[in-house]
């Protein structure tokens, strides 16, 4: 089933160039610099998809203390930051094109902004916190999940002009299924990597008690470098 | 024989809010490095942006006012848990019966006093540096403390949950700040819009509105997840 994802997902990275470059016609009014679009939004939708996960995996971890919502938070926080980080290298190349500037104060462009801080915050707090890292992350990629509609409601008082969501309505019938499989494409590729990054997570946590376990043990002979132990201060 | 009735719930907070506050009463060390951090703040930031004459004068107050409160912010709250965990009194606190909910309202309520005093201290001396006008006095406190309470309900939060993580007082801008992004913003426009001349009541009032949102909203979730972050794996 892995395997089969990971084939698709590698299909999906054949195909859709393929798309995007021959059949999807050229964008009169901006030119090539359009075919960003069909990488542009499929990742800002991972990016958002991926901040959600990461507040309900939160959500899970505080309140129920399963440890696989530790991973799936740890592993959507992680893939926010990296849909968030390809987010704004593409979009400010075509800003600069479009707007004239690589980044503009706009309703969106700040909201992603924030969002990816957040979570950035969150990956960061999973990993150098210590023993309280995982609550803390937790309960930040909760506020953060929360947050995400305040943030854009504050935001968007400001002006904006970004385009909206109706372009994806407005799309000719070639230009259409170059985005959609676009989108299916990125989404597989999320759902690899966070399977992928839940089985290192697992693998992580199986380490981390076979440490202990050793440890406990007593050493038996003299070892090399001791067993991670503890580090609450 | 029945034991005595547990105070009631408010009870509970004002006595946790008074303990915080006779404590620091008998040093005033939190109190007054925070307004001397507040003061320098303000005083630096007037050297490095006014001066010049286009300079938009009541937008860049509200700015500074903000900057402020977030930094001074940041510097009591590490400072107000640092202190419980120092004295090991944060073991007590937890040991008591009284409800999470409680405890987190107390320490909120006594952020809030730490923060409110430093704010009586500059916000008069901004406005002075500045040469402004407050024409609508009731407004800019209503921003103020709607902004500070903002501020402090997701600051207690991750203040409490960092007291014990090594770095704590980075984590905790880290964490903090882009939540409270919103209230940054709205307290930013609302501050500038009551100082601007002439007075834009409207305009402060669409920013008003946010606060209000923000804090209703994270007043909810903050005391669930503050008993969730304090309690051990």
């Amino acid at each position: 089933m892995y395997y089969l994802l990971a084939a698709l997902t590698a299909v999906g990275f054949l195909v859709c160039p393929y798309l995007v470059f021959h059949n999807a016609p050229i964008e009169p009014q901006m030119g090539f610099i359009q075919k960003i679009f069909y990488f542009h939004v499929p990742c800002a939708w991972q990016m958002l998809f991926g901040a959600i996960t990461c507040g309900i995996g939160g959500a899970v971890f505080l309140f129920k203390r399963k440890p696989w919502a530790d991973r799936l938070t740890t592993a959507a926080s992680e893939l926010t930051v990296v849909f968030g980080a390809l987010v704004m290298t593409s979009g400010p190349l075509w800003a600069r094109k479009a707007w004239g500037h690589y980044w503009v104060w706009d309703a969106r462009l700040t909201s992603l902004l924030i969002l990816f801080l957040t979570f950035l915050g969150v990956m960061l707090a999973r990993r150098y916190a210590g023993p309280a890292g995982r609550r803390i992350a937790a309960g930040a990629a909760l506020f953060g999940a929360i947050n995400v509609p305040l943030v854009y409601v504050s935001v968007r008082i400001w002006k904006t002009n970004h385009p909206s969501n109706t372009v994806v309505t407005t799309l000719s019938p070639a230009m259409r299924l170059a985005f959609w499989l676009s989108v299916l494409t990125f989404t597989l590729l999320f759902v690899l990597m966070m399977w992928t990054r839940m089985r290192t997570g697992r693998l992580e946590d199986e380490v981390d008690e076979l440490a202990i376990a050793i440890a406990d043990r007593g050493p038996a002979a003299p070892r090399k470098r001791d067993a991670k132990a503890p580090e609450e201060e | 024989m029945t034991a005595p009735r547990p105070p009631g719930f408010v009870r509970q907070v004002i006595t946790i809010a008074a303990k915080d506050l006779r404590v620091e009463w008998r040093s005033r060390e939190i109190l007054y490095t925070m307004v001397l951090f507040a003061v320098l703040l303000v005083v630096i930031f007037s050297f490095a942006i006014s001066g010049g004459t286009d300079v938009q004068e009541h937008e860049v107050a509200g700015g500074i006012l903000w900057v402020a409160v977030a930094f001074t912010g940041t510097l009591g709250l590490g400072r107000i848990f640092e202190r419980e965990r120092d004295g090991e009194t944060i073991d007590a606190l937890m040991l008591s019966p009284i409800p999470r909910g409680a405890l987190y309202f107390g320490k909120l309520l006594g952020t809030l006093a730490y923060l409110v005093i430093t704010e009586i201290v500059f916000v008069p001396l901004l406005v002075g540096l500045f040469r402004l006008r407050v024409e609508a006095p009731g407004l800019l406190v209503l921003v103020v403390l709607l902004g500070t309470l903002g501020y402090a309900v997701v600051g207690s939060v991750f203040a409490a949950a960092l007291m014990r993580v090594r770095g704590r007082a980075v984590m905790l801008a880290i964490l903090t700040y882009p939540i409270v992004t919103p209230v940054i913003v709205a307290g930013t426009k609302a501050t500038a819009a009551l100082l601007a001349k002439p007075l834009n009541i409207e305009g402060a009032m669409v920013w008003l509105q946010v606060l209000g949102a923000f804090d209703v909203v994270f007043l909810l979730v903050a005391p669930l997840l503050f008993g969730a972050l304090l309690s051990p794996d």
